[in-house]
């Protein structure tokens, strides 16, 4: 028993570690192209971008490492600011004999982009949610699962490379608390995720 | 008893004359400014918001997400529709859930509100119903579940980012009418554990709570008026 736990902790941390390195090298590469292009322009102004890709999150109170498929749907209503929405399907917990058996969430909210109409677009947002929660019990039994509201702040980036796609990364950092008739827990988590996305501009005329 | 049913009528009458002196400031603001602030009616505006809900069971403070809505009336007024969801855990014995669905008008003190970099701060005002459920985690103790109407009265600030967009930041007092869920935290005798008890008072109670929102806001058009 002693060992399984062990080999799932290395083989967690090795994941976690290839994975960070290859999100780093992409950052650079995303970097470095768009520092070689910020003089050119892209309207935001009327996009819709769409994209789906796998998410990490840690949950330092619980110390529970969690794989999510993740999706989101956003609208550029002005230069600055744009509309969005996520969804978090979980997937499974990659920490051994996780506690944690279901914690789909749905987030809405508003993001900044503060540098409007450049193709390297970072942005910080605000999404309040709602997560469907579900845990085992001390006794070994499954809960009753539980809608929890949350706050989410994110940052991270767009990054415009052409016409039609676009690549992303997103940190989010989600508050909350699983409350019900077990144990309360805190489900606060910290989630990353990386990923390629398309865009069309929904206010294009058509000639 | 007497004393504090006497302190309950005097409570009622100075939040209507409160309430009373609020309403005549809107109507009165409100028919100055409908013939030369056409422009600013119907604008409609649509956000998200968290809540911090404080001073409930046990000195417990919970956590909610909601959404909500803004049909601007005139220059200083404006209305905010919304809709709560709302998680307490009590001292981990118990929880309680309250969901929220009212309205609100807010008066604005300046004379030139909403503006791109300003800070826009507003009197608030209004009306919800409610939905409360407290659960004791203790075997036995019956869960308490209340449909009630409440009153809410705060101060908050809007402050606009861009033309149309706002992060706004609300702190109000809400007091519910109707029967009080009453949860207090007592000591079992046989086994000495602490544990969650829920009474149900009978007759009117003023029992409320303090709500700090902070929300997300975005003006998508008009719904009267000329754009």
């Amino acid at each position: 028993m002693g060992k399984e736990v062990k080999k799932g902790k290395v083989e967690g941390r090795k994941f976690i570690k290839w994975g960070l390195a290859f999100c780093f090298i992409n950052f650079l590469l995303v970097t470095f192209n768009c520092v070689a292009q910020s003089d050119t322009t892209f309207k935001y102004k009327g996009i819709l971008r769409g994209t789906a890709n796998f998410a990490l999150g840690d949950m330092p109170q619980n110390k529970i490492t969690n794989a999510y498929l993740t999706g989101n749907l956003e609208y550029y209503a002005d230069s600055k600011i744009s509309i969005r929405g996520d969804l978090y399907l979980f997937l499974n917990s990659l920490t051994k004999n996780s506690v944690l058996k279901n914690n789909d969430a749905l987030y809405f909210g508003a993001f900044y982009h503060f540098l409007p109409n450049r193709h390297f677009d970072p942005l910080l947002g605000f999404q309040p949610g709602i997560s469907q929660t579900q845990f085992i019990g001390d006794n070994g039994t499954l809960e009753g699962s539980t809608i929890c509201p949350l706050t989410s702040f994110m940052c991270g980036f767009n990054y415009y490379a052409e016409q039609w796609f676009h690549f992303q990364l997103n940190i989010r950092y989600t508050i909350g608390e699983h409350v019900t008739t077990g144990d309360e827990t805190n489900i606060s988590e910290i989630s990353f995720n990386f990923g390629l996305g398309f865009n069309i501009n929904a206010l294009k005329k058509k000639k | 008893m007497k004393v504090k049913v006497y302190k309950v009528r005097k409570f009622i009458k100075l939040g209507l004359t409160f309430f009373f002196i609020s309403f005549l400031l809107f109507t009165s603001t409100l028919s100055a400014q409908t013939k030369k602030d056409t422009s600013y009616g119907g604008m409609f505006s649509f956000g998200m918001r968290n809540t911090i809900s404080a001073f409930t069971d046990a000195q417990s403070i919970g956590m909610g997400a909601g959404g909500e809505f803004r049909i601007r009336l005139a220059k200083q007024i404006n209305t905010e529709w919304f809709a709560d969801y709302i998680a307490t855990d009590i001292q981990g014995l118990g929880y309680r859930h309250d969901a929220h669905i009212g309205w609100s008008v807010l008066f604005y003190f300046s004379n030139n509100p909403m503006q791109k970099g300003k800070v826009t701060p507003y009197f608030l005002a209004g009306h919800c119903f409610d939905y409360t459920e407290v659960v004791s985690e203790w075997p036995g103790v019956q869960t308490g579940v209340r449909w009630s109407s409440a009153v809410q009265c705060g101060f908050g600030i809007h402050y606009n980012i861009t033309k149309f967009f706002d992060i706004s930041l609300l702190s109000q007092y809400m007091v519910h009418l109707g029967t009080d869920i009453n949860s207090s935290i007592a000591t079992d005798p046989a086994t000495g554990y602490n544990y969650m008890n829920i009474t149900r008072q009978s007759g009117f109670s003023l029992e409320g709570h303090l709500l700090t929102t902070l929300s997300v806001n975005y003006q998508l058009g008009k719904l009267w008026g000329k754009k």
